[in-house]
């Protein structure tokens, strides 16, 4: 056999595997939307019809113009927009410290804040659901938020270190021979260069936060403070099986937001800002 | 405009690794000095030292005869070209020039103004609104250079600014170098290791070797009278020729009984290091035995590399009509008028009447 076919071979190969894990991930995304478009009549149908005859947006449009649906989904925006606010705003001053000064420890420490992130939620969950009710945080949002921009940080961290390393030093240096002061300097030309990566950060921690379930879930019962997430599964524990075609549209609309978030974040890991800062 | 001076510049890094050694060098007004050295010896280092990117463990730095050791790099008014351009890559080219300027506080439309004229002398016109991304390895270096011009800064400050060019371009922003210093007459440091832009460029070059100033003076002057063997090796192409070879009453006798005049006075019996350019040697009836080993025709002349009876290369420029094959066995005599002697174990030169 050629090394071609062989190459050939393993394309085939690589194909196929992907195939089994989109078909993997897919099925119960195409589930839900086809449970999202059917008449109730047809929900009774289940798995027999995957393509409805009466295919229909009234779900949609009931759960769009439900005014309790439009307040979950602001909360779930709100927690996410703040932890991940809040994450970016403790990150950057850190991740550009271990990336432009040398000093004791600093490796030791990089690991430390990625060990964090090996640490379960649901082990901290009671000692937290403590410290926020002796704080008398319980039921109050900066108290999510606070959770979610925390299980943000180590990885945050971790990701702009990496784009502030990319800047070539050279250049802060250039800014410091053209006037800047240092604030000047990470003001003019260090942030703006490594916004791709403050952009990706972001959106990775919206993500985190969208995804977010039992933090709000344990921090959160008040009803009018859910956001979507813990509001679906309170909606699903209640639903009949009248209401199935309607959760399945929640779910759906749900997901969206997730899915541009996503292909925002591919955008900006391809794009390439940083050809052209050095001579090569 | 200013003069500059460094007086007993030190800078060690970390754990003690000495980058600069006392680095005293004093360049006058508008003066164009040109740094040259081996990689590594520490020449990056004296330009960040003198631009405030780099602190000095001691010594003093003064720009128009104030001390400038505590100000930071913008105070001082000295303008850098990078080694890689450092080229702001999210501003366009009139971003970049005009940054420096904005930064100072100057008004949008003078430093427009500013800007396009700085363009104009270097070509740049039509490439102000591109990135830097967009633009060709001699057009950013042209940008870089623009972006230290029109600060119009006391000192300029260049490293190696040409050494990612290919040599045809080279030779152009070399002459183009020149064109500036005529058309901007200001106190430069340039740093280069190549020594050809050092000769043709310099008002006088400073030869550094790990960290301390061999030599200073007019490039004819290095040439001519090397203060040292590192000088004297350094500096030419091909090397000069370096012979063991003891002093005798009427000059030095090299081994093989080579004997090579030389005038003045002189301690009999002293070994030296006995150098030669290769225009100073060629083949004659009578003289030091060699072979030829390899010739190099580059046109203008032939670069003949030849091997004495001690094993000993020594090169040649000869004639473009020079009738040599390799293999043959001819005497060398030496033009002793060019000859030099170095002291063999401290590397000075001694002057002819040692
Ligand atoms: N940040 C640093 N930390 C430790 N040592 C350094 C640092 N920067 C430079 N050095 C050392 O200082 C010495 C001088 O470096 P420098 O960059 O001035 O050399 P150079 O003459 O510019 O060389 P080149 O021609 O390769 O650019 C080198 O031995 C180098 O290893
Ligand atoms: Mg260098």
């Amino acid at each position: 056999m050629t090394g071609r076919g062989t190459e050939r071979l393993a394309d085939l190969a690589t194909y196929v595997i992907a195939l089994v894990l989109i078909a993997l991930f897919a099925a119960p995304l195409l589930w839900l939307v086809s449970l999202a478009i059917r008449t109730p009549a047809e929900v009774f149908l289940g798995a027999a019809r995957f393509i409805p005859d009466q295919p229909t947006l009234a779900n949609f449009e009931q759960i769009l113009t439900d005014r309790t649906f439009g307040l979950y989904l602001w909360n779930g925006i709100k927690l996410c927009a703040l932890g991940a606010m809040g994450a970016l705003v403790v990150s950057v001053p850190a991740a550009y410290v271990f990336s432009r000064r040398s000093f004791r420890g600093a490796s030791a420490l990089m690991l430390g804040i990625l060990t964090v992130q090996m640490v379960s939620p649901l082990v901290l969950l009671i000692p937290l659901y403590r410290y926020m009710e002796r704080l008398g945080l319980l039921e109050t949002h900066a108290a999510a938020a606070g959770v979610y921009m925390a299980l943000g940080v180590p990885l945050s961290v971790w990701m702009l270190k990496a784009s502030f390393d990319a800047i070539p030093k050279s250049l802060e240096q250039a800014a410091a021979v053209d006037g800047c002061s240092p604030a000047g300097t990470l003001f003019f030309v260090t942030l703006p260069l490594a916004a791709p990566g403050m952009a990706s950060a972001f959106i990775l921690n919206m993500l985190m936060g969208w995804s977010q379930f039992l933090v709000p879930f344990i921090l959160l019962s008040r009803d009018q403070l859910q956001p979507i997430s813990v509001a679906i599964f309170n909606f699903a524990g209640s639903t009949s099986a009248s209401t199935t075609q309607l959760l399945a549209a929640a779910c759906v609309i749900t997901v969206l937001p997730a899915i541009a978030a996503f292909l925002a974040l591919q955008r900006l890991i391809v794009s390439a800002i940083m050809a052209g800062a050095v001579k090569g | 405009m200013a003069d500059l001076a460094l007086t007993d510049v030190m800078k060690t890094y970390g754990r003690g690794q000495v980058a600069l050694d006392r680095v005293s060098l004093d360049v006058q007004d508008r003066e164009f000095v040109v740094i040259v050295g081996p990689s590594g010896c520490g020449k990056s280092t004296t330009l960040r030292v003198i631009a405030g990117i780099e602190e000095e463990t001691s010594g003093d730095i003064r720009i128009g005869g104030a001390v400038v050791n505590d100000l930071c790099p913008g105070a001082r008014d000295v303008a850098m070209v990078f080694q890689d351009y450092a080229l702001y890559p999210h501003m366009t080219v009139a971003g970049n020039i005009g940054f420096g300027l904005r930064r100072r506080g100057m008004a949008r439309a003078k430093v427009h103004e500013r800007v396009k004229r700085v363009a104009e002398v270097l070509e740049i016109t039509d490439l102000l609104d591109r990135r830097p991304a967009m633009l060709s390895g001699g057009q950013r270096q042209r940008v870089a250079m623009g972006r230290a011009m029109v600060r119009r800064p006391k000192v300029f400050l260049f490293d190696e600014p040409l050494s990612n060019l290919d040599a045809r371009l080279r030779v152009s922003m070399r002459s183009e170098m020149r064109r500036l210093k005529e058309h901007m007459p200001t106190t430069t440091v340039y740093v280069t290791h190549d020594q050809t832009e050092a000769m043709t460029m310099a008002d006088r070059v400073v030869v550094m070797n790990s960290g301390r100033i061999e030599q200073v003076g007019p490039p004819m002057e290095i040439y001519r009278h090397p203060a040292n063997l590192f000088v004297a090796q350094f500096i030419g192409s091909p090397a000069m020729n370096l012979l063991d070879a003891t002093l005798t009453e009427t000059g030095a006798e090299i081994a093989g009984k080579t004997h090579i005049a030389l005038s003045g006075a002189r301690d009999v019996g002293r070994q030296i290091v006995l150098g030669f350019r290769p225009e100073a040697v060629r083949p004659a009836d009578s003289g030091m035995p060699a072979r030829v080993r390899t010739l190099e025709p580059i046109g203008q002349e032939i670069i003949v590399e030849f091997e004495s009876a001690a094993g000993t290369r020594i090169s040649s420029r000869l004639p473009p009509d020079t009738q040599l094959k390799a293999g043959e066995n001819v005497h060398l005599t030496v033009d002793s008028a060019c000859a030099h002697v170095f002291d063999p174990r401290t590397g000075a030169a001694l002057d002819s009447s040692a």
